[in-house]
């Protein structure tokens, strides 16, 4: 196995739904390893770019290769849901199965690739995600929202997939869990050595999470940069008013906090 | 009360049966709307559609269904060379599982549209083929409202099942249906308290399923099939049992339609050919339209038939010729039309016949329709809701010129009510009805010989046409039976107080048969 996650490079890629470009070639390439947020507003086609990773939808033009272990050209021999099962997906509304324990909903990567015994690499992953062994019984509806996504992941993980797709992964929980989960979240892909790709339309989180911030607007990529050169002023006008955003509430708040009143004065 | 208990320990064939039927509808019920939820889940198109259609056969009448599967499976009889049967099991199973197919399928197709899309996103990104989808994520969630649509199917499968008596499947609808013709509640009473139980008893094990099913509980689940594996089989058993007494012989179906004189008559020739060895069963409460056709097709093998209904319904016949020659023409008609045997008259007749109260009758001076014609203008007529419109008036009304001050429909009892208490001086009876003596009344007679004869005509079916022991068994019967011992048969069961069964009747009018 190789010490990271695989690198990608997506080619002229396009998709539209009707009249409406979601995607509108696009060429990104992502290095092995790197945590990479994509980042909009609704509507800018970054979900889409996401899942035409995994193939949840199928490209107009264009090609999506995938290195590594992973073979990422579906085929005859290769159909959609044989990539899906190498590749982790993590969404906004979780989607864990409301029939099955919290162990089965881990476990179900891992009997989709028809492996028999799965109890260790379940307790495995709950140790992974934090959560008591003795949640492996509950059903999901027993769960916090902030379990509840943390079930999604360990599912989206077990069958060691090294390559997670993320679409809004946080954005129904509440900002302390929503804080707590990003940097879970930033030390396991450090700790498993993944190659991540989160969408979100939170800056602030996608410069506090990734290596790398690539913003989009109208189905293009408009802005590519690192989170310290964006925070200089690099990354173009569409990513600077994403970053002015928190940046102006991180200002406003230092100026209300109590210490920096003193020190002003 | 007591009746009512007597009858109800009777019930165990028909319970056995309605069980049978009602299973094997919910069953095929199942099996049609499985596939369609299926077929229809991931186009909105196709649900629509089924659905649609599934709501059009649900307006239909179950009893119109019925009723329109009859001339559906004679018709593909014909097509295939024979062989289907268009009466009893056959149509009203299919009947029924059309019925049990919409609860089932709606549940089922709102159930699939109405399930979380990020459950389906999440089997999709986690490389679930369509199959695996539908296995481990779509049927689990939906069967729980799957089942509550089956708990609904089996409800009204159950209900509806009490209609198939009137195609000639034995179930709880025979004795609610022989109980309203003959009026005898305790019968109706029976029949639908057994039914309505039935149908609880169901609902309630069914609920125990789904509750398990919703709860993914299995224990639940089990002793819910088990209870119902085992009323099914007893129901079974109960049949077979009935059906290997015959030692492997056919059983023979006798004819009745829906009048206390065709169930005494059909427990008359039961009796007969049980004496005789034959196993027997009885469809009873058969339409007028049906029930000659169901014979010469085989459906059922004896009834018996009136002379002029033969003569002016299926032979088209409006001349009038003397009784003997009338049941010759019959015989020679029905043998060369449809191989069906014309064994002999019984011995009455049962004719519209014009009656009036005995005291007026020899107040007034009338015994003859010609002498009603001299005095009709300034008398009254009560008629039965059918009589005014049907041929035997005009042929009347041609022959003599009756002409009333005024004539008013009832149903039967009401006509004799009407008779008794003075609103009407003249109705028109049926001739070897009970009430006639009982109450007194004078017939008229038809000097012109205007209306048809309604001598009761013993028919066989083709298969058993030639068949000497059949024939022999039933032979004794022709000839046997005068319109006074039918009459006060009639009575026994018509009357208001002290009423007897037909099976009891049957017996009674058995032994006065051999003393005469």
């Amino acid at each position: 196995m190789s010490p990271t996650g695989p690198a990608l490079r997506l080619t002229d890629l396009s998709r539209s739904y009707g009249a409406v470009t979601a995607v509108a070639d696009v060429n990104l390439a992502i290095a092995a390893g790197s945590f990479v947020a994509l980042v909009g507003a609704s509507g800018s086609g970054k979900s889409t770019l996401l899942k035409t990773i995994n193939r949840l939808v199928v490209p107009d033009s264009g090609t999506v290769e995938i290195g590594g272990e992973i073979d990422g050209e579906p085929t005859d021999a290769q159909p959609d849901y044989a990539l899906r099962r190498q590749i982790g997906y993590v969404f906004q509304n979780v989607g864990l199965f409301p029939h099955m324990t919290v162990a089965d909903n881990i476990g179900i990567g891992l009997k989709l690739r028809g492996q028999p015994d799965r109890s260790a690499r379940i307790a495995e992953m709950l140790a992974l995600i934090g959560l008591d062994p003795a949640m492996a019984a509950r059903m999901p509806d027993e769960l916090s929202g902030g379990q509840r996504q943390r079930v999604g992941v360990a599912r989206a993980l077990a069958p060691a997939s090294r390559l997670l797709l993320m679409d809004e992964p946080f954005g129904a929980l509440d900002p302390v869990t929503r804080d707590e989960l990003g940097r879970e979240m930033r030390d396991l892909h450090d700790r498993l050595g993944l190659t991540t790709i989160m969408v979100t339309h939170d800056m602030a989180e996608a410069l506090l999470l990734a290596d790398r911030v690539v913003v989009m607007a109208k189905g293009r990529i408009v802005g590519d940069a690192a989170p310290a050169e964006l925070l200089a002023g690099a990354g173009g006008p569409e990513a600077q008013a994403l970053v002015a955003v928190p940046r102006d509430q991180a200002l406003r708040l230092t100026r209300m906090s109590p210490s920096s009143g003193a020190a002003l004065a | 009360m007591n009746a009512f208990l007597t009858v109800l320990a009777t019930l165990g064939h028909p319970l056995a049966a309605h069980v049978v039927l009602a299973a094997s509808a919910l069953t095929l019920g199942l099996a049609i709307a499985l596939p369609l939820i299926v077929w229809a889940r991931a186009r909105p198109n196709v649900g629509r559609i089924v659905l649609g259609v599934a709501s059009l056969i649900q307006t239909i009448p179950t009893l119109a269904l019925l009723a329109l599967f009859y001339p559906l499976l004679l018709w593909l009889s014909a097509v295939v060379g024979g062989g289907i049967p268009a009466l009893g099991f056959l149509p009203s199973l299919l009947a029924l599982s059309l019925y049990a197919v919409l609860p089932i399928l709606r549940n089922g197709v709102t159930g699939l549209a109405g399930l979380d899309p990020a459950l389906r996103e999440a089997a999709d990104g986690l490389g679930m083929t369509p199959a695996q989808k539908l296995w481990w994520v779509e049927a689990p969630l939906v069967a729980p409202v799957v089942m509550a649509g089956v708990r609904t199917a089996a409800v009204w499968t159950i209900g509806g099942a009490t209609l198939s008596t009137t195609v000639g499947q034995p179930s709880l609808g025979d004795p609610i249906f022989a109980g309203l013709q003959i009026q005898n509640w305790s019968l109706v009473l029976a029949g639908c308290f057994a039914a309505a139980a039935l149908a609880l008893v169901v609902d309630g094990v069914l609920a125990l399923i789904e509750q398990g099913v919703a709860r993914r509980r299995k224990l639940p689940i089990w002793a819910g099939a088990i209870v119902l594996v085992v009323g099914l089989a007893a129901a079974a058993a109960t049949l077979i049992d009935a059906g290997s007494a015959s030692n492997g012989r056919r059983t023979i179906t006798i004819g009745a339609k829906n009048f206390s004189e065709q169930y005494i008559l059909a427990q008359l020739i039961g009796d007969r050919l049980e004496a005789s060895g034959y196993t027997v069963r009885y469809s009873q409460g058969l339409g007028s339209a049906v029930i000659y056709r169901a014979l010469a097709a085989g459906d059922i093998d004896v009834y018996v038939e009136y002379a002029g209904t033969l003569w002016t319904n299926q032979m088209a016949r409006r001349d009038i010729v003397s009784r003997p020659v009338m049941i010759a023409a019959i015989g020679s008609w029905a043998r060369a039309t449809s191989g069906v045997r014309v064994l002999g008259p019984l011995g009455f007749e049962n004719a519209y016949a014009f009656a009036m109260r005995g005291d007026t009758a020899r107040a007034r001076g009338i015994a003859s329709l010609a002498d009603l014609a001299r005095q009709a203008p300034a008398l009254r007529l009560g008629s039965d809701l059918e009589f005014l419109r049907r041929p035997e008036w005009q042929a009347v009304h041609a022959a003599y010129g009756l002409q009333f001050a005024a004539s008013r429909s009832y149903s039967p009892t009401f006509m004799y009510r009407a008779l008794e208490s003075g609103d009407v001086d003249v109705i028109s009876a049926f001739s070897s009805d009970g009430r006639i003596a009982a109450d007194g009344l004078t017939v008229l007679t038809d000097p012109k010989g205007a209306i048809p004869g309604y001598d009761a005509l013993l028919l066989v079916s083709p298969a058993h046409a030639r068949d000497q022991r059949f024939v022999g068994a039933l032979r004794s019967l022709v000839g046997a039976i005068p319109v006074s011992l039918m009459q006060r048969a009639n009575y026994m069961v018509d009357r208001d107080h002290d009423k007897l069964s037909p099976q009891a009747v049957a017996k009674v009018l058995a032994a006065q048969i051999r003393r005469h």
